[in-house]
């Protein structure tokens, strides 16, 4: 059963264009001139129930606008959607009774309070039965392990505690959707892992549908298990994140710090320098052709090592290289 | 549906005041401060009476209940209603989208959402002052409270409309200050000393007259009929500024500004 469908959706911004130079910039002060930015250009996608779709793209390309759009935050400039049977933008506050929402860069808990504060606020809210919410509360707080944190002003928390509580905050009234909009956004691996962790415990234990936006890599393969590309305001793959690993996600970056300077040696098929310089040294594999762990053993082989790092390539990098594929089967 | 608007709207003022104690010495200096702001203020006016004791029909208990009137209804609106002053601000940051992902009317919850304690000993002092300085009835008790309230649902539809001003400029933030202290700084003095049109400006673009000098007229005297257009003038002011935000709110962009609730 689908719960989002959207079709031919479309977003203009009106953007005032300011001119260089102090006259032009007075003149347009009196007479300003205006310039459409299409942000999304004729989105249409379909998303079934208990799903966990990620919905990526590089800055710029759409992600947060359509799920605002999706969620009733803003009028579209054309186009449909439904969400669990809802218009968003004309039935937003029925809608939002049934999904949740997190926005890795506005916060809902209050600052000075602890987040315990602001769940009994949200129970209101949400007009949740009290002790249905006590129930939940209890449930979450086991969960997302927040324990002592509940009690801690969330000022003094860190980034990834206040991300916890953020994601558990939201699945308070039980929603039908969870929308993610970089959740995971300046945290670093350890907490990044955990976040993933308890999105991928809503789906697949609650049944909540996940449309998460990110421009971590790292997000979609540990979480989802459908992707949706979008660049410049439209879709451009949607497809299992098993298809776009085996086809895009076949390169990884390995950064290293080395005990002596670098001075080569690492002659391996699928593996090339992007850089070197002095002790450090960033490596690009082709894990299709050389597996990871053949790498890592061979450089250990060849150097002292006193750090490493091993990543995705950057979103921009997975996007060109959809382009060179389409332009190639094309 | 009432009761439960009513749960969440005490929520707001558990929250809110928890919030404000975890600053206690700030909240009381913030208190004091205003509640001196208002005596210096009704320590002049005493000061100029003794040397003038009428100004246009003005005397020194007129004053007094404009003070008491004003500091009661501006002390709600600002106390109560805090985030309406910060509405340019949270339409041009984008700051409306937490809102918009909750289940509530924007406006109700917006309005509710932010109280600003120390604007709440304003709303104590007026009260305080009519009790200490004015001789009182039952009737002109009840009159000080139907008009003081009506003039605070002008005050409160006033700023909403100043505030919304800013879905169709892109900004506003200044012209929203500078209304509304032209409402204030009109409002704390005595009707008689404005004429003719600025007094027609003063009962519409600046309803400085229905927020304090209605109020003041009907204490001396209680007129149905000025009653009447203060209640009128409550309710146009609230259904504009009811219209005027959700025409502006279909215009809203958002925004990606990082923000944290406090």
């Amino acid at each position: 059963m689908a719960v989002i469908t959207a079709t031919n959706l479309r977003k203009v911004f009106r953007v005032a264009r300011k001119p260089e130079g102090g006259w032009a910039r007075l003149a347009a002060t009196f007479r300003p001139r205006y310039v459409e930015q299409e942000a999304v250009r004729g989105l249409s996608l379909t998303v079934e129930k208990g799903e966990s779709l990620a919905f990526i793209g590089p800055n710029g390309a759409g992600k947060s606008t359509t799920i605002k759009m999706l969620t009733g935050i803003l009028h579209p400039t054309s186009g449909e959607a439904r969400v669990l049977g809802y218009v968003p933008w004309l039935q937003r506050q029925e809608l939002a009774f049934r999904i949740g929402s997190v926005f890795g860069q506005k916060s809902q808990l209050w600052l000075h309070l602890p987040p315990v504060d602001t769940f009994n606020l949200l129970a209101r809210i949400y007009e949740l039965d009290w002790s249905d919410y006590l129930r939940r509360r209890a449930e979450l707080v086991e969960l997302f392990e927040l324990g002592d944190l509940m009690y801690t002003p969330v000022r003094k928390l860190s980034l990834g505690q206040r991300m916890r509580c953020e994601i558990a905050a939201s699945l308070l009234h039980r929603p039908e959707i969870l929308f993610l909009d970089e959740p995971t956004i300046g945290l670093d691996p350890v907490a990044k892992g955990a976040i993933r962790e308890l999105i991928r415990r809503a789906n697949r234990e609650e049944g909540v549908t996940v449309f998460l936006t990110s421009h971590d890599a790292g997000d979609i393969e540990q979480v989802c298990r459908r992707v949706i590309i979008v660049s410049q305001g439209q879709v451009v793959l949607d497809d299992t994140v098993n298809a776009l690993r085996r086809d895009y996600l076949t390169t990884k970056e390995i950064d290293l710090k080395l005990g002596v300077p670098f001075a080569g040696g690492i002659d391996l098929p699928g593996v090339s320098v992007i850089k070197a310089r002095g002790y450090g040294v960033k490596l690009s594999v082709d894990t299709g052709i050389t597996p990871i762990d053949r790498v890592i053993s061979h450089i250990l082989r060849q150097y002292p090592v006193q750090d490493i790092t091993i990543q995705n390539p950057p979103m921009e990098a997975i996007i060109a290289a959809i382009y060179r594929g389409k332009a190639v089967n094309q | 549906m009432g009761g439960k608007y009513l749960a969440f709207i005490f929520a707001y003022l558990r929250a809110n005041i928890a919030a404000a104690l975890e600053y206690r010495a700030t909240l009381v200096t913030q208190v004091l401060g205003m509640i001196l702001n208002d005596i210096l203020w009704v320590v002049f006016w005493v000061l100029f009476f003794t040397r003038f004791p009428v100004v246009k029909g003005w005397t020194l208990e007129d004053v007094l209940i404009l003070w008491s009137s004003f500091a009661f209804s501006a002390g709600l609106v600002y106390g109560l209603f805090f985030s309406v002053r910060l509405l340019p601000r949270l339409v041009v940051e984008g700051q409306l989208d937490y809102y918009l992902a909750l289940p509530k009317d924007v406006l109700v919850h917006l309005l509710v959402s932010r109280i600003r304690p120390f604007n709440l000993g304003d709303a104590l002092f007026g009260p305080l002052l009519l009790v200490t300085t004015v001789d009182l009835t039952g009737s002109r008790v009840a009159i000080f409270l139907a008009t003081t309230l009506l003039s605070a649902a002008v005050l409160l539809g006033f700023e909403i409309i100043g505030g919304s001003l800013a879905f169709f400029l892109g900004s506003g933030d200044a012209l929203h200050e500078q209304l509304g202290n032209a409402l204030l700084h009109f409002a704390s003095y005595p009707a008689g000393i404005f004429d003719g049109s600025l007094k027609f400006l003063l009962f519409t673009v600046i309803p400085a007259g229905f927020v304090t000098w209605l109020p003041v007229e009907l204490m001396r005297s209680f007129r149905w009929d000025l009653f009447l257009g203060l209640a009128a003038a409550a309710a146009a002011f609230l259904g504009a500024a009811v219209l005027v935000f959700r025409a502006g709110l279909r215009r809203y962009e958002s925004g990606n500004l990082l923000a944290m609730r406090s």
